[in-house]
């Protein structure tokens, strides 16, 4: 089965490096890091929980070179070691959408993720900045979850700008507000397995006001034109969904990854008959159940 | 015992020395230069010196001081094992002449003859210097390709080095048909997958599918070798690498070349310092600092901030692009390149710095300035590479802050029509390169050709500064134009002294080393419109002749 990848972008200073060691705190333990080595604060590689044959330097230096040295060879050397997955740290003026074009085009790999961070504090004069203005909004394109972090240290007016820039640079992206890049983990985290357990979903207390999780369990089939046009139809809140799906048209069994717009459908041949659904949402009272029957009466 | 003593005997020595400008007769002992005279001088000298002898070869040659190439690149010595496609002729190491390709079908008949010639029918063709800019932006499919071959890989890379043009079997071979979602692999307006790729995740992927090398970044003995002869034939004695990562084995293989008697030129690489964290970098170029030799002279720092003018991706101030492409792009964040400048100042060390657009020239000399405020330097030689959008004030400050420029004068005939049209526009484009008003304010100067960018030749490279023409023919920049001799100076005193070598090259003077650029005519008589014409012989290398490897015409250029 294909590597889930996860890009982390970012300009200096919006906090890129402590998401980087969250989602490896919370990461299987064969997760590949791909860092640029030269920036301000180095990962903490106490917590690259497999070590140094884990961890792989992108060095900087010029464009030409980043055929020989940039991230192509340092993925094909991550996958050298058989990793669970791989996260990328783009460099602070490197376009995370272009790297993750690796994920897209490697059979070997699957994009899970594309997250940007941004400062909130920092937003508006960096983007008015002629030096690195540009730079920082390109970092936007393409990103499936944008970050605004340090929004406890920006001004109810700074916040309201910055949310406005982002309407404006990257519109229909999801965004949402942080402190300390503090994101639920099995939001970030590609390969949870608890999420396919039966049982209750494990409470995170800290998170519980903003985010909602949901699961749906059934072992009635779902027509493939129904679950698609859910999928289309799901709403922005909606950040990650996943699990079994039991579709009327397939002998087997599928295996559903949804992040922020995006999904894949593959055939999960050692999958239980059932459709089972784990989601997670910036609105607390989203339910895979509603959106279904939704279509699923649109449709008849 | 004594050690022999030879002397030249030359229809005319230029000496680019002011005490003794013009010569006949030049004594070498050891390597270096012991006299410089006439004919006259030569009867004291063999009253001084019994075992004397006197080497006729260059009777009817002019001698210069060694050229000195202030910005190359090694891999000029790598790339030519693949095939050149570029819309200029220039010539390979080994003599031939290769390109001048003038249209997209005679790119394709070259491929094809290429294709012809290899013996294995899935070998990839591997190719570089394609330029479209030439070709209207015309836009090569795999369908042309196809043609060339369907059974073997074709993959051609840009001039640029941004964008690839692949045949369909490396699609194939890469996956590449269907819905990728990659931006980078270019469809028509019909959907159909045109072979172009951009930006490097399509493009490695596609060399990677291939299974070809990388060739273009390896330093190794043998591209050394080849990059020594490319020297020779263009007159250069002392030639830069100016951007190398400097790891283990390329030192290696820099003091294993270097250490062989009739290794062909003295070399002077840049350690690539965003290739290393500053304090690893640091460490290592100290390391680096006590090392070489003769020829080998290490302790350069290169430092890139931002990409090309040609290609859209130099940083460029108010009102940017005249073609409104948008803004280019910076190798790192600018505060953290501030940071090394820094760092790297504060230790003592020299510092070469890629600025293409004006926006990187002015943001490099504020870092400088604060830099050598913080911690001044004496002496610093810190130099502007490319430097080709600075204005007055950017060289007046420059000059203020004792920075050197190294200017790309072979960027007015290769790209000066596309600077004129597209990318600066006529006021801008006609400053390009402003050798005169570097001169003007104070600013030490040297010129280059960015080897393997443009051709080694810095004869050609002092004919752009003089005469500024373009490819067309245009003049851009009258105001602009130098003097033979400053250009001359330029590539001689004006590159050694931003390598700080001047006390050791760059004129023919007691005690220097005997290196000198053998020429069939006499620069300061030829004129300026002639300077591309004079055909070089060879060189002399601590008194040991070398021969050119290129027969027949010297000039680099077709008549425009
Ligand atoms: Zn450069
Ligand atoms: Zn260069």
């Amino acid at each position: 089965m294909s590597i889930p990848v996860t890009v982390i972008g970012g300009f200096l200073g919006s906090g890129k490096t402590t998401l980087v060691n969250r989602i490896l705190a919370a990461s299987p333990a064969r997760t590949a890091v791909l860092v640029n080595d030269f920036g301000e604060i180095n990962v903490d590689f106490d917590l690259v929980k497999a070590g140094d044959d884990l961890t792989f330097e992108l060095s900087g230096g010029c464009i030409c070179c980043s055929m020989a040295e940039g991230v192509g060879p340092a993925i094909k050397s991550a996958l050298k070691t058989n990793p669970e997955t791989i996260l990328i740290e783009a460099s602070g003026v490197g376009e995370p959408r272009r790297i993750a074009e690796f994920a897209l085009l490697d059979p070997a790999l699957r994009l899970d993720m594309i997250v940007t961070l941004a400062n909130a504090t920092a937003l508006d004069r960096q983007i008015r900045d002629p030096l690195i203005g540009d730079t920082v909004a390109r970092q936007f394109d393409g990103a499936d979850l944008i970050v605004l972090n340090h929004a406890d240290a920006a001004r109810p007016d700074a916040l309201t700008k910055a949310h406005d820039i982002l309407r404006r640079l990257a519109p229909g992206r999801r965004v949402i507000e942080t402190v300390e890049a503090d994101l639920p983990l099995d939001l970030l985290t590609a390969t949870s397995h608890a999420i396919f357990a039966a049982g209750p979903l494990e409470d995170d207390t800290d998170h519980g006001s903003i985010y909602g999780r949901d699961r749906f369990e059934s072992d009635t089939p779902i027509p493939v034109e129904t679950l698609e046009a859910m999928l289309q139809a799901l709403p922005q809140s909606v950040l990650r969904l996943k699990g079994w799906v039991l579709l009327s048209e397939e002998p087997e069994v599928m295996l559903l990854q949804y992040v922020a717009g995006r999904w894949s459908l593959v055939p999960a041949p050692d999958a239980p008959r059932l459709t089972r659904l784990v989601s997670i949402a910036s609105d607390p009272d989203f339910t895979i159940a509603e959106s279904l029957k939704t279509q699923a009466f649109s449709a008849s | 015992m004594t050690t022999p003593v030879t002397v030249f005997r030359a229809k005319t020595i230029r000496t680019m020395n002011h005490n003794t400008p013009k010569a006949t007769h030049v004594a070498v002992k050891e390597g270096k230069v012991l006299a410089v005279g006439t004919a006259t001088d030569l009867t004291d000298w063999m009253g001084f010196w019994p075992d004397l002898t006197v080497d006729d070869r260059y009777a009817d040659s002019v001698l210069m001081p060694g050229f000195v190439e202030a910005h190359g690149h090694a891999m000029e010595g790598g790339v030519w094992r693949d095939l050149f496609l570029g819309f200029f002729q220039r010539h390979a190491p080994t003599g031939e002449l290769e390109g001048g390709l003038k249209t997209i079908d005679q790119v394709l008949e070259r491929l094809a003859q290429a294709d012809a010639e290899m013996d294995d029918p899935d070998t990839p063709l591997i190719a570089w210097g394609y330029d479209p800019i030439y070709y209207d932006n015309q836009r090569m499919t795999r369908h042309q390709l196809d043609s060339v071959s369907t059974t073997r890989p074709i993959v051609i890379t840009h001039a640029s080095f941004h964008i690839m043009n692949v045949n369909s079997k490396v699609l194939e071979m890469a996956n590449m048909f269907g819905e990728t979602g990659v931006e980078g692999v270019l469809k028509d307006a019909s959907g159909d997958v045109t072979g172009e790729l951009q930006e490097m995740a399509a493009m490695f992927m596609a060399m990677n599918a291939t299974g070809a090398g990388m060739h273009l970044r390896e330093t190794n003995a043998d591209t050394l070798r080849a990059f020594a002869q490319s020297s020779v034939n263009a007159g250069v004695t002392t030639c830069t690498d100016l951007h190398q990562r400097m790891d283990d084995d390329a030192l290696a293989a820099y003091e294993t070349v270097t250490e062989e008697p009739d290794f062909q030129v003295r070399i002077v690489p840049a350690f690539g310092s965003l290739m290393w964290d500053v304090p690893t970098g640091l460490e290592r170029i100290k390391m680096l600092k006590d090392r070489g030799n003769d020829k080998l002279h290490l302790g350069l720092v290169k430092v890139m901030t931002d990409g090309s003018i040609q290609g859209f991706t130099a940083r460029l101030k108010w009102p940017g692009y005249h073609n409104g492409a948008p803004n280019g792009i910076w190798n790192n964040p600018p505060q953290q390149l501030k940071d090394l400048i820094k760092a790297y100042n504060a230790e003592g060390i020299q510092m070469h710095l890629h600025v293409n657009g004006d926006q990187a020239s002015e943001f490099v000399l504020d870092c400088l300035e604060e830099a050598l405020n913080e911690h001044p330097h004496a002496d610093h030689r810190h130099t502007l590479q490319h430097c080709q959008m600075a204005d007055a004030a950017q060289f007046r400050k420059a000059a203020a802050l004792g920075v050197c420029a190294n200017l790309f004068a072979n960027h007015i005939y290769y790209w000066g029509d596309q600077h004129y049209a597209l990318t600066m526009g006529p006021d801008r484009a006609n400053r390009m390169d402003a050798c005169a008003t570097a001169l003007r304010e104070g600013v030490k100067l040297a010129i280059h050709s960015d080897v393997p960018v443009t051709p080694l030749s810095p004869l050609f490279t002092a004919w752009c500064a003089v005469n500024r023409l373009t490819a067309t023919g245009r003049v851009l920049g009258e105001a602009e134009k130098i003097s033979v001799e400053d250009a001359l100076y330029a590539i001689t005193l004006g590159a050694a002294w931003q390598l700080k070598l001047d006390h050791l090259v760059g004129s023919i003077e007691v005690g220097k080393f005997a290196d000198f650029a053998v020429l069939d005519r006499d620069p300061l008589e030829v004129g300026g419109e002639a300077l591309k014409d004079i055909k070089v012989l060879g060189t002399v290398l601590s008194g040991q002749p070398q021969i050119s490897a290129i027969r027949g015409t010297p000039s680099q250029v077709e008549p425009a």
